[in-house]
């Protein structure tokens, strides 16, 4: 496909998420929810004075720190006051940009004419489990992160280091949930083969009759220049999860292990991999809010069906990692990614939560897109 | 052939998921229609009847809010059915539903509501301002 065309296709791809995305911003603040305590009872963030600054790099007010995401919402302020409606619209344009990123990147990984791609970012920009981060004004947090996330992934593929680790520091300012990205960048490092790069020698053989001959032996060393040029990634990933731990804690919104012990937790989590799963397969019904039960019956049926399909999945990209190696790298990137929101971690009350499949669900997407792609090219030969 | 078809078929799923995508959007529209979405799958959920409560005591309807607080206090309060993490949840209901009542100029029932937030042990998180129950 022609430069200009790919142009097109982008251009095609934003503007019709935001169409679709369009009747949010016929919609008001959630009240009775986390809008309130945020911008209706905060006056702390309407402005970009030095005394708004300060308090925005300063509180973690609802838990985590988040700086950048207050300083996006400072400047809809300035320019909206406290209509909602810009806000909505801010939310939907950064979506609609991140859905233009995901064609990009579906295009450099499955290396299509574009089409296949377009509909990859369709899939996942258009998705049903997308509206909370979207519509919900107070997941400002979600889209921005989810910008600069997918914009340092994109520079990464570009090979341009010093633009993807400072995209990256944009995304943890944004939301915390970004600290995924360095394991992200080693598993697709991984599955395009620069963790084990090849390197050919030549060795000389003697033959019988007095000649030598070369024979060419292909190596796969580990490459540790790529792990060292993943320190830094760490180490900013390892001081905002520290940071987010000590500002979560202060708000009390951590269970103890005495109240949910490890056991638990684990189970939980495979539970809300296979939820997470299934609800992008079927997204209905979509709720804001799935509780932890007070009881919890780790031997129900519903739990059992999700470790079932989790563990089953998870056995099958291992067994088929060298025929599709492009299945577990879509599978551990995608669980790597929910890592930090899941019930390991367990903050607050909810079992899981639509906006935590906001980046999650891109590795699968990318797959899914690959698989038809590779059925296509079979289909033609 | 297969190409053809393939490409209608995805198209007819995007144009699904962007008309799923749509009718979510309305639930988000704002806090009734989202908090009764919720409530038509789960009756029984205690902060869907607060979150409820605590919109309408913002938009000050306290007796419509007044409604939802004494649902979610009822679930709250059945033997067995609060979990932990909703202890803060059912608190801040109480102080909402004295505040209410002391605003409407009842400080009878005010004294009798504020001795029920006493008994569920709610003195040590209740602090001034309208709680986000969230």
């Amino acid at each position: 496909m022609a430069r200009f065309d790919r142009r097109v296709l982008l251009f095609v791809i934003v503007a019709l998420t935001v169409a679709v995305y369009l009747p949010v911003l016929r919609n008001d603040w959630q009240a009775g929810w986390d809008d309130a305590e945020a911008f209706l009872f905060n006056e702390n963030f309407r402005g970009l004075g030095w005394a708004n600054l300060k308090w925005m790099w300063t509180t973690h007010r609802m838990g985590a720190w988040h700086p950048l995401t207050w300083m996006s919402l400072g400047i809809d302020h300035t320019v909206w006051g406290m209509n909602p409606v810009g806000y909505h619209l801010t939310n939907v344009l950064l979506h609609s940009a991140s859905a233009g990123l995901v064609y990009i990147i579906a295009r450099r990984l499955l290396g299509d004419e574009g089409l296949l791609s377009a509909m990859v970012a369709f899939a996942w920009a258009w998705h049903p489990l997308r509206v909370e981060s979207v519509a919900w004004a107070s997941e400002r947090k979600d889209v921005l992160c989810g910008f600069f996330y997918l914009a340092a992934v994109l520079a990464y593929l570009r090979d341009r280091y010093w633009t993807t680790l400072g995209l990256f520091a944009l995304a943890l300012l944004s939301k915390p949930m970004a600290v995924s990205l360095p394991a992200v960048l080693l598993i697709l490092d991984a599955w395009r083969g620069r963790l084990w790069p090849p390197s050919d020698y030549l060795v000389p053989i003697p033959t019988p009759s007095g000649h030598v001959v070369g024979v060419t032996i292909t190596t796969y060393w580990f490459s540790f220049r790529r792990l060292f040029a993943q320190a830094p990634f760490s180490l900013l990933a390892l001081l905002s999860s520290l940071w987010t731990y000590y500002t979560v804690r202060q708000v009390s919104l951590m269970p103890t292990l005495t109240d949910l012990g490890i056991r638990d937790r684990i189970l939980l989590s495979i539970d809300a991999i296979g939820f997470y799963l299934w609800k992008t397969i079927w997204p209905v019904p979509l709720l804001p809010m799935y509780q932890l039960p007070g009881v919890i019956y780790l031997l129900a049926p519903g739990y059992l069906a999700s470790y079932a399909a989790v563990l089953g999945i998870t056995g099958g990209a291992i067994a088929l990692r060298r025929r599709y190696p492009a299945f577990l790298a879509a599978w551990a990137a995608s669980v790597v990614i929910l890592l930090p929101v899941l019930n390991l971690m367990q903050n607050g009350p909810q079992a899981a939560a639509d906006r935590y499949t906001y980046l999650s669900s891109i590795p699968l997407m990318l797959f899914v897109g690959g698989a038809i792609q590779h059925w296509l090219m079979k289909e033609q030969r | 052939m297969w190409r053809s078809w393939g490409f209608v078929v995805a198209a007819a799923l995007l144009a699904i998921e962007a008309l799923l995508t749509q009718k979510q959007i309305t639930l988000w529209k704002d806090a009734p229609a989202l908090w009764h979405h919720q409530l038509y799958y789960q009756p029984k959920l205690i902060l869907a009847w607060a979150n409820l409560g605590t919109y309408y005591h913002r938009e000050k309807d306290y007796v419509r809010a007044m409604g939802y607080d004494q649902i979610a206090l009822y679930y709250g309060h059945l033997p067995g059915r609060m979990a932990p993490y909703e202890y803060s949840t059912i608190c801040g209901v109480h102080y909402n539903y004295v505040s209410a009542l002391l605003t409407m100029n009842r400080p009878a029932e005010a004294s009798a509501a504020w001795d029920a937030a006493v008994r569920t042990n709610c003195l040590n998180i209740l602090k001034p301002g309208p709680h986000d129950l969230g």
